[in-house]
């Protein structure tokens, strides 16, 4: 039977406070969208069910706050990651400007194998406001970013309108499954087929 | 507790997860064969070790993230072997055969979700009995984690409004409610242990801790069964309870930082009168301008993020609750460091501007309010307060984009009063960046008046004391002060000599260090005014008041005047010279006269640099060639000084050039009365001598000639006058030129210049060209030859 | 092909507060491969803006420069041309075409750039080419009532020069093309 770690896929979602990242996850996950802002606090996450080639999967859609403050336990969560979102609001230029240290703050923490290759998905979200006068990313300029990086795949979405969120969220799924599990190089030492560890944790008896 | 290296931490945590690797690895393989006994076996030995008590928060996450992820595929072969007949009632009992408690609670609450999700029971009850179990664990970091899982595992099984399990906000409301104060209890009495020198690090710990907590509140901003009605009844008035009760000042500003963050800004609008309620009666310890800053700084950009908000913030009287709560507060904390207070003021002009830019009064009510609160301490040395102050001093700037809007708040210039001296100076800079940037016209007397008292820093020393300045920054900051003189102007020339006699006064106070660097400006700005009234008609209604050149000329001779403090005798001297010419325009010859003079008299006592004086000579010629308002009488004066000054330059190559250069003087194309081809002649072989002597000294002291360059020039200048028709040059002098520097060129004692060869070659050139030309130049140039 | 930038009397910050902002967005680094400057920028923050557009920049000394190393004339080869630069305040009677041609004879160039007048100019002379860039801020000048901030790009190509004139026309760019050949009877030898 197929290996449970390979049916589910673990996404994280990062960008700067406000860019939309939740509503992205609730747009692709409940199809629901809310115009009121509420921060997020921790991290926390989503599952969606997604069929490729007759199999089924689940996606983890891990969610995290934009603001540094409200991210007090560290990001251990990065860990086993199998795809890194990176969203950005075209309408404002700092979001965008972050989605380097998002990046490469990613890399470092999550380590993955072979970072060169991680799969990498970035949103500029946000097109629908103001019929896109306000925006000030060109897509040209994400794009050439992107290209930067190793041809990291983009999208351009609406959360509100769920334009192009479906699609994203499958290109997501799917680089996430191309990318190589993390498998912990865990090989025991001796195969006790009691199975009778000795318990060294040392915490109360509660 | 807690190990004390960070060292012997890594090792737990390595240990921890070793374990904990090594009993997934058993579980997995269970599972794999479908041995739901063994996989139950491992599992809970591999939840021991989140049993450990070595571990900060932030390790202990880590560990806890790997348990998580292998309990995620416990659910999944849980929700297999429920496919394949297992029921839960028995999975519920299976699970309570594990030893020790907290992998139990683990094992259960993963249980618990999938049963949920079966619907075999009703949600409501499962969950409620999950969390009365959980209660069971006391140890704050563990039940918190714990309490953190039995959350995100139901978070999305919650009874809501519209989800897939059935109930109301009062379920869940249980739910999370009754989780809440026991958390908070954890988080405030976590600080109350131990010895006082580690409080340092448990409050590191609790604050690692805080999103465990603050969760919770974002999990009840997610229920859409709380709408503002519920909110406003119920959800906040409830929480804000609990937080007041904790009496604990670190959770208390936490889940007031929360409660803003987490819940929607139409909410807070509409509850603003309780959420600021609630300030008062916090710890006196809580950092409540923050809360209050942040709370003003989510509502700015709500309103600065559609029009369509502004009504919400108008009906509910957001601005003079706030001004409100903001006053009290402060009143309150008697203690609050100044800076605090300033920060406070400078979040709500913020809002204010945002959410109401028309009311101007408003935005100078908050900073009277400020100036009342700094005139109680003086002069400011607090350095985070002075970077608030800035701030706040630059809010109308970046909302307006122009100072004139600014200038009309009464209070700014007395909020900047209070700055120290560098600081004020910064502030005036930033000010001048807005005028440039925005390219912001200043069109009245008044406004520059007020904006130079604003910018009083830059303009003249403040104290007595000799402030050490770097020149750099010096000089870029003077020159800042240049530039924004050019943006001050108004199409009335009454107005603008207004205008200009407010800059002067101001700028004359700058001292000589100054003065280099403000005094061009203005002269060039009142030299344009005077080009205005030039165009125009006198106006023969014109009363005493009325701007005329004449006055605004004495204007200029004062302003001038002024450099010869510093001294500056070369910037006086151009100037004098800009003027001259504009009096000239004007048909102004006293007043020509009079600036002709200042400049002379500056050549002959203060310019004494050789160099310099070449190129005033060049400036002086050059101005008094272009002069047609002299009479004979005073042209002649100024003709014959000019000449006498260019004879004496130091350089014989320079006097020869000045020379030649006085030659134009005499001759004008334009003007009939102004071609004297006799003292033209004189000047050329004036120069010639001079050309002359200079080859005898090159010769005396080098042992060769020099260049010929200065006899090309000569020559150049002959066929100019030659060209122009003067009477007194003849082919024969021209031609003796030629063969005079012929001669030269072919001496053995000449020194060889490709330079000058090429020079005269071209002037060979140049004489063959005009030959060729034919027509009345062709005919004179025919009897030349070369 | 090679484009060379040629511009002059400023006057920042004694005449104008800054170039026009429509010059500056126009006049971007990297696309420019020579500055000549006549003089008067008049200050050091002027010289590192016109360095940071082309760092190949040559100045000559305006009466009013701050920096008083700047040479009074200066000569370069561009291509097949030879340049020469000089403010002009030094060349009497100011402005006039036969005076500057002297000077153009003197420094055996093709192509003399001067300022001064602060009124563009571009002439063909005995074969060679006289220049006069104006004010790029439009600075005041006593020379004519009002002045239009202007500066000159040359693209020299070969023996031909093409000499753009962009003038600030109450608020809007105009664009003027002069073309210019190097003909057989110029001199060659240099």
């Amino acid at each position: 039977m197929a290996s449970r770690r390979r049916m589910l896929l673990k996404v994280i979602i990062l960008g700067d406070s406000g860019v939309g990242k939740t509503s992205l996850m609730n747009q692709y996950v409940n199809r629901k969208f809310s115009n009121q802002y509420k921060a997020t606090i921790g991290a926390d996450f989503l599952t969606k069910e997604v069929q490729f080639d007759d199999r089924l999967f689940t996606l983890q859609i891990w969610d995290t706050a934009g603001q540094e403050r409200f991210q007090s336990l560290g990001v251990a969560f990065y860990r086993g990651a199998d795809c890194c979102v990176l969203v950005y609001d075209v309408n404002v230029m700092k979001s965008f400007d972050s989605l380097n240290n998002w990046r490469e703050e990613f890399l470092i923490q999550a380590s993955p194998p072979d970072p060169e290759n991680f799969p990498f998905v970035v949103l500029g979200n946000k097109i629908d406001v103001d019929g896109g006068n306000s925006r000030v990313v060109s897509e040209k300029k994400a794009k050439t970013w992107c290209a930067s990086k190793g041809n990291i795949p983009y999208f351009e979405t609406s959360a509100k309108d769920g334009f192009n969120v479906e699609a994203a969220f499958e290109c997501i799924a799917k680089n996430a499954l191309k990318n190589e599990p993390e498998e912990d190089p865990y090989l025991p030492e001796t195969i006790d087929m009691t199975g009778g560890q000795q318990q060294r944790s040392s915490g109360c008896e509660c | 507790m807690i190990a004390d290296g960070v060292e012997d931490e890594e090792k737990w945590l390595s240990a921890g997860i070793a374990g904990l690797q090594q009993n997934a690895f058993y579980m997995n393989r269970a599972m794999d064969s479908n041995n739901l006994r063994d996989a139950l076996k491992f599992s809970a030995q591999m939840l021991s070790e989140l049993r450990t008590s070595k571990l900060s928060p932030q390790k202990y996450y880590a560990l806890y993230m790997r348990a998580f992820d292998e309990l995620k595929r416990l659910e999944l072969f849980f929700k297999e072997e429920a496919q394949r007949g297992c029921s839960f009632i028995d999975l519920y009992e299976l699970v309570q055969h594990a030893g020790n408690i907290l992998p139990r609670l683990y094992l259960l609450c993963t249980v618990g979700s999938v049963y949920i999700e079966s619907k075999e029971a009703p949600a409501k009850d499962v969950l409620k009995d999950l969390v009365e179990m959980c209660r069971g664990i006391q140890h704050p970091l563990r039940g918190l984690f714990l309490r953190s899982y039995l959350s995100q595992v139901s978070k999305d099984k919650l009874p809501d409004i519209g989800s897939n399990y059935e109930g109301s906000y009062t379920d869940c409301e249980s739910f999370i409610l009754l989780a809440d104060p026991e958390l908070r209890l954890a988080i405030g009495l976590s600080g109350l242990q131990g010895p006082a020198r580690e409080k340092e690090k448990r409050e590191k710990e609790r604050n690692a801790l805080r999103d465990l907590v603050g969760k919770n509140l974002h999990a009840l901003s997610q229920i859409e069964g709380v709408d503002l009605d519920m909110y406003k009844e119920t959800v906040l008035p409830r929480v804000l309870e609990q937080v007041v009760n904790c009496k604990d000042d670190l959770a208390q500003f936490y889940l007031m930082d929360c409660i803003i963050q987490v819940f929607p800004d139409e909410y807070h609008l509409q509850t603003l009168e309780v959420l600021l309620s609630a300030c008062p009666q916090l710890q006196p310890s809580v950092d409540i301008k923050t809360v209050l800053s942040r709370l003003m700084e989510r509502l700015s950009n709500y309103a600065a993020s559609s029009t369509e908000v502004l009504p919400e913030f108008l009906q509910v009287e957001a601005f003079a609750k706030l001004n409100n709560a903001i006053g009290k507060v402060i009143e309150a904390q008697v203690d609050m460091p100044i800076f605090g207070a300033v920060t406070l003021y400078s979040s709500l002009l913020t809002f204010t501007l945002h959410v109401h830019p028309d009311r101007l009064d408003y935005a100078d009510q908050v900073l009277g309010a400020c100036v009342k609160k700094l005139s109680t301490i003086g002069k400011l040395d607090d350095n985070r307060a002075t970077k608030q102050i800035v701030a706040l001093l630059s809010a109308p700037l970046e909302k307006y984009n122009d100072i004139v809007t600014a200038l009309k708040l009464s209070n700014y210039p007395r909020v900047m009063e209070y700055l120290d001296n560098e600081t004020n100076k910064v502030m005036a800079s930033i000010i001048i960046q807005s005028v440039m940037k925005n390219n912001t016209r200043i069109s009245t007397a008044d406004n520059v008046e007020a904006l130079f008292e604003l910018m009083k820093g830059l303009i003249k020393d403040l104290d007595e004391t000799y402030e050490e300045v770097d020149e750099d920054d010096f000089k870029e900051e003077q020159n800042s002060v240049a530039r924004l003189i050019q943006m001050l102007y108004n199409e009335d020339p009454d107005e603008m000599f207004k205008i200009i006699t407010v800059v002067k006064t101001h700028v004359m106070t700058g001292g000589p260090k100054r003065l280099p660097f403000t005094v061009p400006p203005l002269v060039f700005s009142t030299l344009k005014l005077v080009k205005r009234l030039q165009g125009q008609e006198e106006n023969p209604f014109a009363n005493e008041t009325s701007t005329t050149p004449k006055k605004i000329f004495q204007l200029l001779n004062q302003i001038i005047e002024a450099l010869s403090s510093v001294p500056a005798p070369e910037t006086a001297l151009r100037l004098y010279l800009q003027c001259a010419e504009a009096a000239n325009d004007c048909d102004l010859e006293p007043v020509a006269y009079e600036f002709f003079t200042q400049a002379y008299i500056l050549y002959e006592e203060e310019i004494s640099d050789s160099r310099a004086q070449v190129t005033a000579i060049h400036l002086i010629i050059g101005t008094l060639q272009r002069m047609h308002v002299f009479g004979v009488e005073n042209r002649d004066t100024l003709t014959h000084k000019a000449t006498g000054y260019s004879a004496k330059l130091l350089k014989k190559p320079d006097q020869c050039r000045a020379v030649y250069g006085c030659a134009h003087l005499f001759w004008n194309d334009d003007q009939d009365n102004m071609k004297d081809g006799e003292r033209v002649l004189l000047c050329l072989k004036r120069a010639l001598r001079i050309a002359n002597a200079a080859q005898q000294m090159s010769s005396a002291a080098r042992g060769s000639t020099g260049s010929v360059t200065l006899f090309v020039e000569i020559l150049n200048k002959y066929l100019y006058f030659f060209e122009k028709g003067n009477p007194q040059i003849t082919v024969a002098a021209i031609q003796s030129l030629i063969e005079l520097i012929t001669t030269e060129m072919q001496s053995d004692s000449s020194t060889p210049d490709p330079a000058a060869d090429a020079f005269f070659a071209s002037t060979v050139r140049y004489i063959q060209f005009q030959k060729q030309k034919g027509g009345s130049i062709g005919e004179r140039y025919e009897s030349i030859k070369a | 092909m090679v484009l060379v930038l040629a511009i002059g009397d400023l006057h920042i910050p004694h005449r104008a507060a800054d170039l026009p902002p429509k010059f500056k967005s126009m006049l971007v680094p990297g696309k420019i491969q020579h500055i000549i400057c006549t003089g008067n920028l008049c200050i050091k923050e002027v010289h590192d803006y016109l360095k940071s557009l082309c760092p190949d920049l040559h100045i000559t000394r305006g009466e009013y420069d701050e920096d008083s190393r700047y040479p009074e004339t200066k000569t370069l080869t561009i291509g097949q041309f030879k340049l020469g630069i000089c403010h002009g305040h030094q060349v009497i009677p100011w402005g006039d075409l036969d005076s500057l041609a002297m000077l153009q004879r003197q420094l055996d160039v093709d192509i003399l750039v001067t300022g001064h007048t602060h009124q563009f100019k571009a002439y063909k002379h005995e074969g060679g080419v006289v220049i006069n860039p104006g004010s790029a801020t439009g600075a005041y000048s006593s020379f004519t009532y009002d002045v239009n901030p202007s500066f000159v790009l040359m693209d020299i190509d070969g023996l031909r020069v093409v000499v753009y004139v962009y003038e600030l026309i109450d608020g809007e760019v105009k664009v003027d093309k002069i073309d210019f050949k190097k003909t057989a009877t110029t001199r060659s030898a240099h």
